[in-house]
């Protein structure tokens, strides 16, 4: 205790450093004249009483040195004047520092940015208590290994359970929601939440409460509801929404809470705006048995586990249910089984595609931050020669090796910084630049690629790790190897062959990569062109869409035949409208309707009993008002109803993989199980899901005759197709007040944000990965070369002095960075064959890979190596070759 | 007249002994630096004399974890000097010292075997 208040009172007396040397001097100068006095007292004279002293006494410099050394602001001072002097000679030469941060900066960011990435779709943990004691728990068959619960399963399970506190499950659901009882319904995603799911998942409301038990049951007469953070915020973000009534489905609902804005929903990508109790389902007008019975499999079960339960031994007891669950329920339970994944486990399952991608896209970032480190350590290596001379300098005045390491390293880690702050404002610039596409659905799809705390920490530490990287090996091989000689022998060894050669392998492979991007990145562009310009087979200006889905509030398909037919009638009396007509799917959105269809007469191969082909559900007047021209027969007419014969029409491209183009017309086919249907007419070859597609067979049925529940209204105009929104939604409440709308939007502008913009995505990412590419081998080409300039100047010296003119200088040194580069082009080419096949075959739809593309990158780089290697060879053609002879 | 030095016999003194001499030799009072160095040599009968080199690092050390504390007085000649004192936990610290020390002898000795 009392040592600690002594050590203190030093310390902050230590503080006043002035004080402090002060004092050490008076001491030592105490003890002097002690020694002289002593000598003196001997007999000596006082002159020579002080010599013998001052012999004695030695090195005074060197006590004191010892004596600091004691104080211990030492290695804090040496580590300030380090960051200084870093500071310093990075400013003196702000060519290579800038080209340094530029090349740190690109691999930092693509690490930082592909990290950001992986958060949000896997890292992230759900914004609930203690997230990693809670375990996903889904069904398995062997054909699917992820499939929902049923109610009365889960209620088993939380009643008979010994490793779970808590066990509780959710799922989607679309509502029509409304403010009022006057509002037109809008979609709304929303989870039903099953009884004690906040507390279980540790989720406190911002605002009031969660559901109480009594709401939370089937004989629940009310329906409570639980805002999101931000639909509260979109109804006015005030208290008072608490007990305020809105209307699911026409059903009133009393807000009993609101969430706090950090909870998102239970995965990455939906956001529900709402929450409801499952168990209401009577009020929420879905059937009752959805609570009993254990076909109906609709929950996604979240468990927390009991204190010191481990995942062995919950999966244990969850085997053992999943039996108890096959002997009691047979049927419902053959072959399944009940799994539990970590949030991890689970979100890699549900998407391996995207888990897949991501993983890549970090791979790629690791090595384009290797790329990045190596080529710093080229730079740097080049710039240590220079130095060879101060180094030779402080070492001969003392400079211990540490010391020099010490400062190295330094002024790496200031430039590893310098390039950790350039990574994070690229990455965060490509990240809000991403986060800028907007899918253009009303599904709530938020995923939150962000620069928060996490991916800050994560940068710093990939900053400081690449300084280690890219810092370690100059620095020891300028304060170590080159060093010893550097006083008397300077710039003269030739480059030897075995550390050369692995620059060249690695600058070559830098080339390589940006050949095989630029080629990838000029054929899409091209390819954009071209889908900008692709015509897409039907009419897609001034027309409006509107989507229904009249199951959801509880039309048989019959009610809803005839509520679209009413609609189309109110409609076309419309004044702006041109014309109206109904279709089941929307083009370019991957929600075609698949059918397994048996063409008459097709000769089937082996093994397979019938084709997979895509239809649309669509009205006698689809043909006319979306310009889909009929090559041959004729259109559906009202003539074709449900007591008519069953009649479909195909595209150009059924006719002919499955008819050969022999009079389609007549001929007949048939669904699955259903009977024959005979093509009337044959129409126009269109893009259906994507612009790039190669043509592909195509079905058209009447809607009367096979009424589909959800029917898109598509209405043409003569001028701006969003003037006749709200005389259409007029309409449609004249039909039913509380039937919702959605996905009201101009078909051009869906076109062009849901097709156009992934496409356009892609197309940016590609070429900033291109350009990235080019710029990493650029810098790694400079440094290449520089270095091997500065090894060499003493040759370059002799070369000049025996005759030499500058230009042979300037183009010797610009055939060796033209060679490292023609190798990598070589390698590039050869190597990216598969992928530029792959590329060819992904767009062949328009046109695959265009030669000008495979010409253009391989021209590019050319300039780019001699743009590169220009400085280098400048300089090394002003070599005056007497200071190279005579030493740098 | 020219006294010839007294003989040198420098033995070298491992860090931790200095430590436990400059605390010993402080338990008779307070010292300054110069006058440690003195009765180092003096109590070893001329056999130990400690460079300064070592010396004042040593007790700016001491200082430093707290066994010694420094203030500046007039000395026997009148001059500011700086002189160290021991403090309680010095005084606790310099017996664990001369425990540690004699284990030490009675271990080597142990090693060695009768002389």
């Amino acid at each position: 205790m009392r040592n600690w208040w002594d050590r203190l009172k030093y310390r902050v007396r230590s503080l006043r450093r002035g004080r402090m040397e002060r004092d050490l001097d008076d001491e030592l100068r105490f003890h002097f004249e002690q020694e002289r006095q002593l000598r003196m007292d001997r007999g000596l004279t006082v002159h020579e009483a002080e010599r013998s002293a001052s012999r004695d006494f030695g090195n005074v410099l060197h006590v004191e040195e010892a004596t600091r050394d004691m104080w211990g602001w030492q290695r804090l001072e040496r580590i300030g004047q380090d960051l200084r002097y870093a500071f310093r000679s990075l400013r003196r030469r702000p060519g290579f520092t800038i080209t340094a941060v530029i090349s740190l900066g690109l691999g930092i960011g693509a690490t930082v940015a592909s990290f950001s990435m992986a958060d949000a779709f896997l890292l992230r943990p759900l914004a609930i208590a203690r997230p990693a004691e809670v375990v996903a728990i889904h069904s398995a068959v062997p054909e699917h290994p992820l499939e929902n619960i049923a109610y009365a399963d889960l209620r088993d399970l939380r009643n008979a359970n010994q490793s779970f506190q808590a066990v509780v499950g959710h799922t989607l659901g679309q509502f029509a929601f409304a403010e009022d009882a006057n509002a037109t319904p809008q979609i709304k995603f929303g989870m039903k939440v099953t009884r004690g799911f906040f507390s279980a998942m540790g989720i406190q409301p911002a605002l009031g409460r969660g559901f109480l038990e009594e709401e939370s049951s089937p004989s629940a007469r009310e329906l409570s509801v639980v805002l999101s953070h931000s639909l509260w915020q979109q109804l006015g973000g005030q208290p008072s929404i608490l007990g305020r009534t809105l209307r699911l489905n026409g059903t009133p609902a009393r807000v009993v809470g609101v969430l706090p804005e950090a909870f998102t929903g239970m995965d990455p990508f939906i956001t529900p705006a709402l929450y409801v109790p499952f168990e209401a389902a009577a009020v929420l007008g879905s059937q009752q048995e959805i609570l009993e019975d254990r076909d109906s499999r609709t929950l996604t079960l979240r468990a927390r586990l009991k204190g010191g339960v481990s995942l062995q031994q919950a999966q244990q007891e969850l085997g053992a249910f999943s039996s108890m669950l096959q002997r009691e329920h047979p049927t419902a339970h053959r072959d399944r089984l009940l799994q539990m994944r970590t949030e991890l486990a689970l979100r890699i399952q549900q998407s391996p595609p995207l888990a897949l991608m991501v993983t890549l896209l970090s791979v790629l970032a690791v090595l384009v931050l290797l790329i990045a480190c190596a080529n710093v350590a080229s730079l740097l290596m080049a710039r240590a020669r220079a130095r060879q001379r101060e180094i030779a300098i402080r070492t001969s005045i003392g400079a211990g090796r540490a010391r020099l390491i010490q400062q190295f390293m330094t002024e790496s880690v200031v430039l590893a910084v310098l390039g950790g702050v350039a990574g994070v404002l690229l990455a965060s610039g490509f990240i809000r630049f991403l986060s800028s596409f907007r899918v253009p659905t009303d599904t709530p799809i938020a995923i939150q690629v962000q620069v928060d705390h996490r991916v800050l920490l994560f940068s710093l530490v990939m900053s400081v790790l690449s300084a280690l990287i890219f810092g370690v090996v100059p620095c020891l091989r300028s304060v170590k190897g080159e060093a010893n000689s550097s006083l008397r022998q300077m710039g003269g060894e030739p480059a030897s062959g075995r550390r050369a050669r692995g620059g060249n392998v690695l600058v070559s492979a830098q080339v390589a990569v940006a050949l095989v991007l630029l080629v990838v990145s000029a054929a899409l562009l091209d390819a954009f062109r071209k889908m900008t310009l692709a015509d897409p087979g039907m009419r897609t200006d001034h027309v409006m869409m509107f989507e229904f889905n009249p199951a959801l509030a509880g039309y048989t398909p019959e009610r809803s035949k005839n509520f679209f037919i009413q609609l189309l009638d109110r409609t076309r009396v419309l004044p702006a409208v041109q014309a109206a007509t109904l279709s089941r799917a929307i083009p370019f959105r991957p929600n075609f309707t698949e059918r397994a269809v048996v063409p008459e007469g097709y000769d089937f191969p082996r093994n397979q009993s019938s084709v997979t082909v895509s239809l649309n559900f669509v009205d006698e007047s689809y043909f006319d008002v979306m310009r889909v021209p009929l090559v041959a027969g004729r259109a559906f007419s009202s003539n074709d109803t449900e007591t008519a014969a069953p009649v479909v029409i195909v595209n150009q491209e059924f006719a002919r993989r499955y008819w050969n183009n022999s009079q389609p017309v007549g001929r007949r086919l048939h669904f699955g199980s259903q009977p024959w249907m005979e093509v009337v007419g044959v129409a126009r070859n269109a893009k259906y899901s994507s612009l790039a597609e190669t043509p592909q067979p195509f079905v058209y049925v009447p809607f009367r005759q096979q009424p589909q529940p959800r029917m898109t209204l598509l209405v043409a105009t003569a001028g701006a197709p969003a003037a006749v929104t709200n005389d259409v939604l007029t309409a449609v409440r004249s039909l039913d007040r509380d039937l919702s709308v959605f996905n009201v939007r101009p078909l051009d502008e869906f076109i062009e944000q849901g097709v156009l913009g992934p496409s356009l995505t892609t197309l940016r990412m590609v070429l900033a990965a291109g350009v990235a590419g080019l710029m990493l081998a650029m810098i790694g080409l400079y440094g290449l070369v520089a270095y091997s300039v500065s090894r060499r100047t003493r040759e370059i010296g002799i070369r000049m002095a025996i005759g030499a003119n500058r230009s042979s200088v300037l183009s010797m040194v610009l055939r060796q960075g033209l060679g490292i580069a023609a190798w990598g082009i070589f390698v590039g080419m050869v190597g990216g064959v598969p992928l530029f096949r792959a590329l060819s075959g992904a767009l062949s739809g328009l046109g695959g890979l265009n030669v000008t593309s495979l010409l253009a990158a391989p021209a590019v780089l050319v300039i780019v190596t001699v743009l590169a290697c220009l400085a280098p060879a400048y300089r090394a053609s002003r070599i005056d070759p007497t200071t190279a002879l005579r030493s740098e | 007249m020219g006294k010839t030095e007294p003989y040198k016999n420098q033995i070298e003194l491992l860090q931790g002994t200095l430590d436990m001499l400059i605390l010993r030799t402080l338990q008779w009072g307070p010292e300054h630096g110069h006058g440690i160095g003195q009765k180092i040599r003096d109590s070893s009968g001329d056999t130990l004399q400690v460079e300064h080199g070592s010396l004042y690092p040593a007790l700016h050390r001491l200082e430093a974890q707290g066994w010694l504390a420094s203030e500046w007085k007039a000395s026997e000649s009148n001059r500011r000097a700086k002189y160290y004192r021991l403090t309680a936990t010095g005084k606790k610290q310099l017996l664990r010292e001369r425990e540690k020390w004699t284990a030490l002898v009675a271990t080597v000795g142990r090693i060695l075997g009768p002389a």
